[in-house]
């Protein structure tokens, strides 16, 4: 394989790694713009996506689309959820706390997921069957298509909801001015609960599209950290910047690991993580704007 | 007359401690299994070090860490690879440990905490990973497949012997641990103490009256590094192997457990917490599958009804104590 | 001309593109006090946040008995003997009264963390003369009683007057006082003017932004004022009240607020 095409293959891998990681960096953004907080359990989301659609297809013998789509719905409820018993009481406290009680829920629902199905791996079958692709010289899994089009279709389905739809333009409003959102009849706690939801969702989307490949109860862990790599990269608090970020760290990742050393793939999210963190904070994709006293 | 009895206790309470500690061991042995539970408090004190450093970083200056097990980490393979790679004394282990760890502290400091809020907890959790990924993987450091360590002997005394290895290191990790207990009291109760505590309470505030709050930051950053430095390389010789796993994400979230659980704004409360925790996995046991998801629970409901710990729940009794004697003796 | 204590030569700062200081040029003298009046968002936090170092210049220059000070970080201009309070009250809430006005001591002492891990004599001594500083400070300011009281259950009135106490215990040339009187009653406001009037005996000097008029007006040795980032006056108090421009900066508040009351109904 020459080396063009060995990059070739590693943009593609990058690109469709790119779009889970976009989808889980979303879910952070959301929750980020509507309640300034940090959720540590979104890897969480992810894996639950994987785990419900698992147990609807093998158990409640449900066809593979009717399967996620469950689970999507699942996932959201327990996102509500969380918010609601979790969040809710926090929201008057420090930085710290609800960070810390975000990370209590990530080991909690990793504990009660390995409580209830166990330690293993956890799968439904390919969603189609068939040779993978080829582009050019690079292969194509054919589930890593249905990963990038679920992923593409999720985004596109939230683009239309904030800019068609009454509640997404009332949750843009609110990630924008709390206060004067409230001011103009929107309540603030329901569309808190809403972001949860949709990131809950979102998550899920990822979760099920990643299914085939196994998912157990610790499998979140790395994905939500990767997500909220990108989501840095790209801006947090910004939508557009989550994608671009997980599109980017996708494959910059895919790239140094297969380039410069493939042990050290998962430090390499992070060191760029930091290089943002320290140079850029506000990441890429931030456009700076002028304060007002 | 109570009351006045609880005010000797207070004001002897770190003295008090040290008895406690020192004669534990003494009645433990005489109990069934009194090694295994010994070899906990060992485990109990190493963590306890680590989070007393914790907490002046987290409680009193402000600052969060998602990441200080990578400074553990990097006190215990110090350790390993002068005794182990280099043959020299465990001594100099020791001393690299803390050199190291403050160094490394010192060049990170600067950049990180500039950051705040959830973006130096996500800097920290970065440093922590990329720490990670060297012990993993770094040659040096023997990768996933572990290192040993040297045994550690005090003048020729060789703490590590068979029979009396628990309590032998029992003994060493609570001595050194009082003794840093000893001076973290003393900082917190200082001038410095008090500069930390503005900071947390109001940087433009503690800036604006003349706290140099940068250098001030750095320095508890490098001091919190050095604690957790000494404990690992403690843990180094007690456990004689080291593996990557013990040094990543999981045993920083533990030690941020144990500072929220035991109070993160107390010296105390770091005791307290990594105590605590440490004696936890012990009584999970008997929950088996249940255990991530009890520790998960403790964590949430610690952090909505009880944020500042338990060490100041007990310091309210405390003072409900002392108020209600008072009522009494008015009457 | 080291006349002037603090010198202000054509101080601007911009925000983006908003101008929230233009070209403003003053002086306080030594042991005065300079009224800093103007309507709102005319920008005198944002002078005193410049000057005391927490926000940088955009342009010109800031001299403190001397020497140049713009662009030196807060503690070091602390340090020199500038110092501020508030608008917004900035407490230390985690601390009692006592502890906060020690806050004040820190920078004319110099234990650290090695002296205080091991408790030197020196800084035990230190930690003695800084707690007898600081009750001398609260004393000053009449709050002694409260020492140990937990600044966080202070009434309000009395949060003012601590941080005006923690702000003396650095032993400073120049207080920058922001909306001291804000949320007082008369009372309280006239016990502030007497206060003032002590500090200034004490050979302090005080600017004091206010909206309270009848408080600046008694006060100041001169009255600065500020409007749209823009000095339009800098008078004595008498010829400030006369001032047409003056009157019509605080007439064209005024009207904007009746107009607003009208609209609603």
């Amino acid at each position: 394989m020459s080396f063009a095409d060995q990059v070739l293959q590693y943009l593609v891998n990058g690109i469709t790694n790119g779009g889970i990681y976009a989808l889980i960096a979303l879910g952070f953004t959301i929750i980020y713009k509507s309640t300034d907080i940090i959720n540590f359990a979104q890897g969480e989301f992810v894996m639950l996506g994987a785990v419900f659609m698992s147990t609807f297809y093998q158990q409640a013998h449900l066809n593979l689309a009717v399967s996620f789509g469950l689970s999507v719905l699942v996932v959201a409820i327990i996102g509500i959820l969380m918010e609601v018993l979790m969040i809710r009481p926090l929201q008057d406290s420090d930085v710290i706390s609800p960070i810390i009680a975000t990370i209590g829920a990530s080991i909690f629902l990793r504990g009660a997921v390995m409580l209830i199905w166990g330690r293993n791996d956890l799968f439904v079958p390919f969603f189609s069957s068939g040779p993978p692709y080829r582009i050019f010289s690079a292969i194509l899994d054919r589930q890593y298509v249905w990963i990038l089009a679920l992923a593409l279709l999720a985004m596109g389905g939230l683009h239309l909801f904030y800019e068609k739809t009454l509640h997404g333009k009332a949750m843009t409003a609110c990630a924008a001015n709390k206060r004067a959102s409230s001011l103009c009849g929107i309540n603030v706690q329901t569309m808190v609960i809403l972001s949860f939801g949709l990131s809950a969702g979102l998550g899920a989307v990822a979760g099920g599209a990643l299914a085939p490949f196994g998912m157990k109860y610790d499998t979140g862990v790395t994905f939500g950290l990767k997500g909220f790599c990108a989501a840095i990269v790209g801006g947090l608090g910004n939508n557009v910047g989550a994608i671009v970020g997980g599109f980017v760290l996708g494959v910059v990742e895919e790239l140094g690991a297969g380039l410069i050393s493939s042990s050290y793939k998962n430090a390499i999210s992070f060191c760029i993580l930091l290089a943002v963190l320290l140079i850029r904070p506000q990441g890429i994709l931030f456009i700076k704007s002028g304060e007002r006293v | 007359m109570i009351s006045t009895l609880l005010e000797k206790i207070k004001r002897g309470h770190f003295l008090l401690f040290c008895l406690f500690v020192l004669a534990l061991p003494l009645i433990l042995r005489r109990v069934e299994a009194g090694d295994y539970y010994i070899s906990i408090l060992v485990l109990a004190g190493i963590n306890s070090i680590v989070v007393v450093g914790l907490n002046m970083l987290m409680g009193y200056a402000g600052q969060i860490s998602l990441g200080h097990a990578a400074f553990f980490g990097l006190g215990a393979y110090s350790s390993a690879i002068i005794t182990t790679r280099f043959g020299l004394s465990p001594w100099i282990g020791f001393a690299v440990s803390i050199g190291l760890n403050a160094a490394v502290a010192y060049f990170l400091a600067e950049p990180i905490l500039k950051l705040k809020g959830h973006y130096l907890a996500m800097a920290t959790l970065g440093m922590g990973m990329i720490f990670l990924a060297l012990f993993s993987n770094l040659p040096i450091t023997g990768g996933s497949e572990g290192i040993g360590v040297a045994k550690l002997h005090i003048l020729g005394y060789v703490l590590n012997s068979r029979d009396l290895k628990e309590i032998n290191y029992y003994y060493f990790t609570w001595i050194v641990a009082l003794l840093l207990i000893y001076l973290a009291l003393n900082i917190v109760k200082s001038r410095v103490g008090r500069a930390l505590r503005a900071i947390h309470s109001s940087e433009v505030a503690a800036h604006s009256i003349g706290v140099n709050i940068a250098q001030f930051k750095t320095r508890v950053f490098i001091l919190s590094a050095i604690y957790a430095g000494i404990a690992g390389s403690i843990f180094a010789h007690y456990s004689t192997f080291l593996c990557p796993p013990d040094f990543g994400l999981n045993y920083s979230i533990r030690l941020v457990t144990m500072g929220v659980i035991g109070g993160m704004s107390s010296i105390w409360g770091g005791v307290l917490g990594a105590s605590t925790l440490s004696m936890l996995p012990q009584f999970l046991d008997m929950f088996a599958e249940c255990d991530i998801l009890i520790y998960g629970l403790i964590l949430i409901l610690a952090i909505i009804f009880m944020p500042q710990g338990m060490s100041q729940k007990i310091a309210w009794c405390w003072e409900k104590l002392k108020g209600s004697e008072q009522k009494g003796s008015e009457q | 001309m080291s006349m002037s204590l603090l010198e202000v030569k054509n101080l601007g700062k911009d925000f983006g593109g908003v101008k929230a200081i233009h070209n403003l040029s003053f002086t306080v003298r030594p042991k005065s006090i300079k009224g800093f009046i103007g309507p709102n968002g005319a920008g005198k936090t944002t002078v005193y946040n410049v000057i005391s170092g927490i926000i940088p210049h955009s342009s010109g220059e800031v001299y403190f008995q001397g020497e140049r000070i713009t662009g030196l970080l807060p503690y070091r201009i602390a340090e020199m003997g500038l110092v501020r309070t508030f608008q917004n009250i900035q407490l230390f809430r985690n601390m009692t009264v006592l502890e906060n006005v020690m806050m004040g001591r820190h920078i004319r002492s110099g234990s650290g963390f090695f002296a205080s891990a091991l408790r030197f004599p020196g800084m035990r001594a230190e930690e003695k003369k800084i707690c007898e500083q600081a009750m001398e400070a609260l004393a000053f300011v009449g709050l002694q009683d409260k020492a140990h009281t937990a600044a966080n259950n202070l009434p309000f009135g009395h949060q003012r007057i601590l941080e005006i106490a923690r702000a003396l215990a650095t032993d400073p040339q120049l207080m920058l006082l922001d909306e001291p009187a804000a949320g007082l009653n008369t009372k309280e406001t006239s016990q502030l003017a007497e206060l003032i009037f002590k500090i200034r005996r004490r050979g302090i000097a005080m600017m004091v932004v206010e909206h309270d008029m009848e408080l600046v007006m008694e006060v100041s040795d001169e009255i600065l004022v500020l409007e749209y980032g823009q000095k339009i006056a800098e008078d004595i108090p008498k010829n400030i009240q006369a001032n047409p421009k003056v009157i019509a900066a605080y007439l064209g508040e005024m009207e904007d607020t009746k107009h607003a009351e009208a609209q609603e109904y």
